[in-house]
């Protein structure tokens, strides 16, 4: 191996290092997706049992529907 | 353009440069300014040297750079007081003259500081007699300010209804800003003084002009887009 | 598109850039040869132009996606705009660090205000970084139009800034640097043009997996607001 091999090891793990760095901003914001969805789960199970003793069984509200565009 | 629009651009332009003659907030402001960041670079590099006519070029238009910041941020002024920005956009102005009308007001104002500036970078800076050479940087001012004043006018009118614009413009201007500084600066600096290159101010002068056609042509086509509510 | 077609096209684009990337690792360390003049340092050419050339590419469509905005209006046209603008700029810092790094091993420096394309990259990255501020300062339509027109003049100002650039050098120093590889043998070449494709790959991938997120974050921001109002008009609250 000829001299300056270390500068070419060094150019390609800054690139592997930034490709590494950019996963792990898109999995942190994919976590903060994953816990806004738990927590509106959370939200919606624990109004359904109310929504059933209180109601006279007609003004159930409709059931939360994912919109498709 | 129509006679009609080309009446209301005078009318726009005759309105904000009464308005500067009456108080003068700007101009004197920017000149005043001008003349701190000459003393400025003076410190900062000119004691470093024995000889600064080769920096002079490269101290006017690093100055002029900062001084336009500073009157493209208010060249808004007068319409942001007592909603007149709001009137002018219901009536019948197409956007493209209220655009153009600020960049020639921002060409108006930088010459207005430049017919001092040069001459004073000139006395403070360059060695021997540069009146001579006055025409020609008269020329290269009069294309640089052009790209200044189309950008300018398309940064002041987004920075307008932002949040923090004292600190959006600078950063959004200047580094656009930079191929003027690069290619005035080169020039002003061919012909300055002593230095009397030709050919290689030709250059530069084509590249500032050719800037200004590019950035025209960017203005035709996203002027009437800034102010669409 | 639906989420699952844009899905199984970001696991098609995913997988053929991660094939691809292999090769062109493959091909660049242990099939091309080794340059003549810098030696191995050279293969830091591969990745380091393509990835040039690809931010270039992001920005470029960056600049359509504007106009497509301007003219249609559509969200769809803004995100595609941001999101290439801000891999771009990760792939323009990457051309600035490799750059260095190349200018280190081959002229001793860190830094050489000699090389027209470093010192454009600069340039860029100042440009689009503002891009990112004039975005956060401003909100709804306003925020997608502004964003788009920012787009559209930064774009004309890159050729500017590295023609600007390079005349301004060229009458201080006649003799410009020449990186190797505007004559390169065809067996340095196919591995090139190999590795282009590998960094177009890795920009398609990424903007696919940044409009999916950005799509499941919108519907989520729905979902949000119509839970919110259930639990508002519910008789238990």
């Amino acid at each position: 191996m000829s001299s300056g091999s270390q500068f070419v090891v060094a150019a390609y793990a800054v690139i592997l290092f930034a490709l590494v760095m950019y996963m792990v901003i898109v999995a942190m914001k994919s976590a903060r997706i994953g816990r806004e969805v738990e927590l509106l789960t959370r939200i919606i199970e624990r109004n359904r049992p109310d929504d059933t003793a209180d109601a006279d069984g007609q003004d159930v509200p409709p059931p939360v529907k994912v919109v498709d565009e | 353009m129509s006679p009609r629009s080309l009446r209301q651009f005078r009318a726009l332009l005759v309105k904000d440069l009464r308005l500067e003659l009456r108080t003068r907030d700007t101009a004197i402001a920017m000149l005043l300014f001008s003349v701190i960041s000459m003393v400025i670079f003076q410190f900062a590099v000119g004691t470093r040297t024995e000889e600064t006519t080769p920096f002079a070029g490269g101290i006017l238009w690093a100055t002029i750079a900062l001084t336009a910041v500073l009157g493209v941020s208010r060249v808004y002024v007068p319409e942001r007081e007592q909603r007149v920005l709001d009137g002018l956009l219901i009536a019948p102005v197409p956007r493209m003259v209220l655009m153009t009308s600020k960049a020639v007001a921002i060409v108006l104002y930088l010459l207005a500081v430049e017919i001092i500036a040069v001459p004073l970078v000139g006395i403070f800076f360059v060695e021997g007699s540069f009146a001579q050479d006055l025409p020609l940087i008269l020329l290269t001012c009069l294309l640089a300010n052009t790209g200044i004043g189309i950008l300018g006018s398309l940064f002041a009118s987004m920075a307008l209804f932002s949040r923090a614009r004292e600190v959006v413009l600078p950063v959004l201007f200047l580094p656009s800003l930079l191929p003027v500084v690069i290619a005035a600066a080169g020039a002003t600096h061919s012909v300055f003084g002593v230095s009397n290159d030709m050919a290689e101010y030709r250059g530069f002068s084509l590249f500032l002009a050719v800037y200004a056609v590019i950035f025209g042509l960017v203005a035709y086509a996203t002027y009437p887009f800034v102010f669409d509510d | 598109m639906t989420d699952s077609r844009s899905g199984r096209l970001l696991v098609v684009t995913g997988t053929a850039t991660a094939a691809l990337t292999a090769l062109a690792v493959f091909g660049v360390f242990f099939v091309a040869p080794e340059d003549a003049d810098q030696g191995i340092i050279q293969k830091i050419f591969y990745f380091h132009v393509a990835i040039a050339i690809a931010s270039l590419v992001a920005f470029a469509v960056a600049c359509i996606s504007g106009v497509l905005y301007l003219r249609t209006r559509r969200e769809r046209h803004d995100e595609v705009s941001s999101i290439s603008i801000g891999i771009g700029l990760l792939f323009s810092g990457l051309v600035l660090v490799t750059g260095t790094i190349w200018a280190k091993a081959s002229w001793g420096t860190w830094w050489v205000w000699g090389d027209p394309r470093l010192v454009t990259f600069l340039i860029v990255i100042l440009l689009y970084a503002a891009y990112f501020v004039l975005r956060s300062r401003a909100e709804g339509e306003r925020q997608r139009r502004y964003s788009a027109i920012y787009a559209i003049a930064a774009f004309a100002s890159v050729p500017l800034s590295f023609y600007s650039v390079r005349i301004a050098q060229s009458f201080v120093h006649p003799v410009v640097f020449t990186q190797s590889g505007a004559n390169m043998p065809d067996s340095m070449l196919v591995w090139f043009v190999v590795s282009q494709i590998a960094a177009f790959g890795l920009y398609l991938t990424m903007l696919q997996l940044e409009l999916v997120q950005r799509r499941t974050e919108k519907r989520l921001r729905t979902l949000k607001t119509r839970v919110e109002r259930l639990v508002a008009e519910s008789p238990g609250a």
